[in-house]
């Protein structure tokens, strides 16, 4: 049963949700549009228990690195902290009162932005030291990127007139070929794992091999 | 050790001093080095001037802090677009939990042009669940957000009375940093309800969102903060992104000139070694 049932309600729903995208059969509470709409809002409902979960784990497993003085320890309590912070905050004042506002944007914006943009120098520096003609293959990635880059940037304008034109070409014509290959095989290797979890045949979602 | 070979194993420390300095210098003096207008801007410039009063325009804020600096001045843009045209009623949600506040931030911040909250515009605030948020957001937009952000029952907001699902929705633009976003948008919305889409992305999402463009399911995008000082452009303002388009241009010249010292030194070294 621990097995069945959880195949039976994953099948049932999803064929509720698939034919419901193509479909509009029945009228009412029991219309397909109607059920699918109930599941997707339990769904809803599920995901923000989720968020709560994934808070109270955080804590747990971060309290046992701290407990056990793992390495970066120190790193788990400024987590802890901040994250008892800004949760008591939220739920007592709300997350639009003054006093969220100020330690979000006082706080969280910049510091996530400083650190997002410190990839800027990580990025020149990884290309300085691993950006190599040393192929014909490298010297074509490394000649697309130069014009890419350049035309992205005002300063290419100015540079080579010629360059936006180029750099329109190497994105409608290379690159859409390759990513629409990209995104074609993504979405068939989708329907198959959804056709795949649909039957059955697919059960790792449920712990199991 | 040569002088190539020094070039080669030169410190990061140094690398990162010049693209500090050269990046800091128009911050604070900008040279205002000419932009063009990519044509997937302004099909978006355009579409928003055709729109007609009465008009629902959906921005979803689907970003967060880390990409703040380039996302935030697209969505500044297109708000103040918006804002700017008569009768269009504007309402704003977030896929992504940090949404909400950011365009708390926009709202509260900009000249909304006489425009009222509650009856031209409305900050819905965020939904867990991605992909299936969008779905269930599509297709029942009251039983989606109870109430918006302002802890209003949105039932009770004038402006809300009529629109009800994605049927009502006459535009759709995104602000989206990574998943949920483009082709989630593009499967639950733009694809089921035929609405016209368009979104603002980082910079390096754009190559993987041009597919959507070629094939008429985006009508236009503005790609990263070039495709905000684009749009400031079309708008007649120098923001944000625009003050910043000087230090791309230098950034991308020193990342640029760097591979290439770095490619010269290689060869110069590799030929000395007889390869």
């Amino acid at each position: 049963m621990r097995r069945e049932v959880p195949l039976v309600i994953t099948f049932v729903v999803g064929v509720v949700v698939v034919l419901d995208y193509f479909f509009r059969l029945g009228t009412g509470t029991w219309s397909l549009a109607n059920m699918s709409r109930e599941i997707q809002n339990w769904t809803l409902i599920i995901a923000a228990f989720a968020l709560g979960l994934a808070a109270a784990n955080l804590l747990r497993v971060h309290a046992g690195y701290i407990r056990t003085r793992r390495q970066g320890w120190y790193n788990s309590v400024a987590l802890i902290v901040t994250l008892v912070i800004m949760s008591a905050i939220g739920i007592t004042q709300g997350t639009n009162s003054a006093l969220y506002r100020y330690w979000y944007t006082g706080f969280l914006v910049p510091v996530d932005a400083t650190i997002f943009s410190l990839l800027a120098f990580y990025i020149t520096s990884a290309a300085y030291r691993a950006f190599r003609a040393r192929n014909v293959d490298a010297a074509i990635l490394l000649v697309t990127a130069f014009v890419v880059m350049l035309g992205r940037a005002p300063v290419g304008e100015l540079l080579w007139k010629q360059v936006p034109d180029v750099t329109k070409w190497l994105m409608d014509y290379p690159n859409m070929a390759g990513q629409r290959g990209i995104i074609i095989g993504a979405a068939v290797g989708a329907l198959s794992l959804g056709l795949r979890i649909l039957v059955g045949l697919e059960r790792t979602y449920l712990g199991q091999d | 050790m040569s002088a190539w070979n020094r070039m080669l194993s030169l410190d990061r420390r140094i690398v990162y001093l010049v693209l500090f300095v050269l990046v800091s210098f128009p911050l604070l003096s900008p040279i205002g080095i000419p932009l063009s207008i990519s044509p997937e801007t302004k099909a978006v410039y355009d579409h928003v001037e055709k729109l007609a009063p009465g008009s629902v325009v959906v921005v979803s804020f689907d970003y967060g802090p880390s990409s703040y600096a380039e996302q935030h001045p697209q969505a500044v843009a297109i708000v103040r677009h918006l804002m700017k045209r008569p009768g269009v009623k504007i309402i704003c949600v977030a896929f992504w939990e940090q949404g909400p506040i950011l365009a708390e931030e926009l709202l509260t911040s900009i000249d909304t042009m006489g425009k009222k909250y509650g009856e031209d515009f409305v900050n819905l605030g965020y939904v867990a669940g991605g992909e299936t948020a969008m779905s269930a957001f599509a297709g029942d937009i009251h039983k989606t957000f109870p109430v918006d952000y302002r802890k209003n029952p949105i039932s009770s907001l004038p402006m809300m009375k009529d629109i009800k699902t994605a049927k009502d929705i006459s535009f759709l633009f995104t602000i989206a940093a990574g998943s949920p976003g483009i082709p989630e948008f593009a499967r639950q919305i733009q694809g089921p309800y035929k609405v016209p889409f368009a979104g603002g992305l980082v910079a390096i999402s754009v190559p993987i969102t041009m597919p959507y463009v070629q094939s008429g399911q985006m009508l236009g995008l503005m790609a990263g903060l070039r495709g905000a000082a684009e749009y400031e452009q079309l708008l007649g303002i120098k923001g944000k992104a625009t003050l910043g388009m000087d230090a791309i241009s230098l950034s991308h010249l020193v990342v640029l000139a760097f591979i290439l010292i770095a490619n010269v030194a290689y060869f110069a070294t590799r030929k000395g070694r007889g390869k």
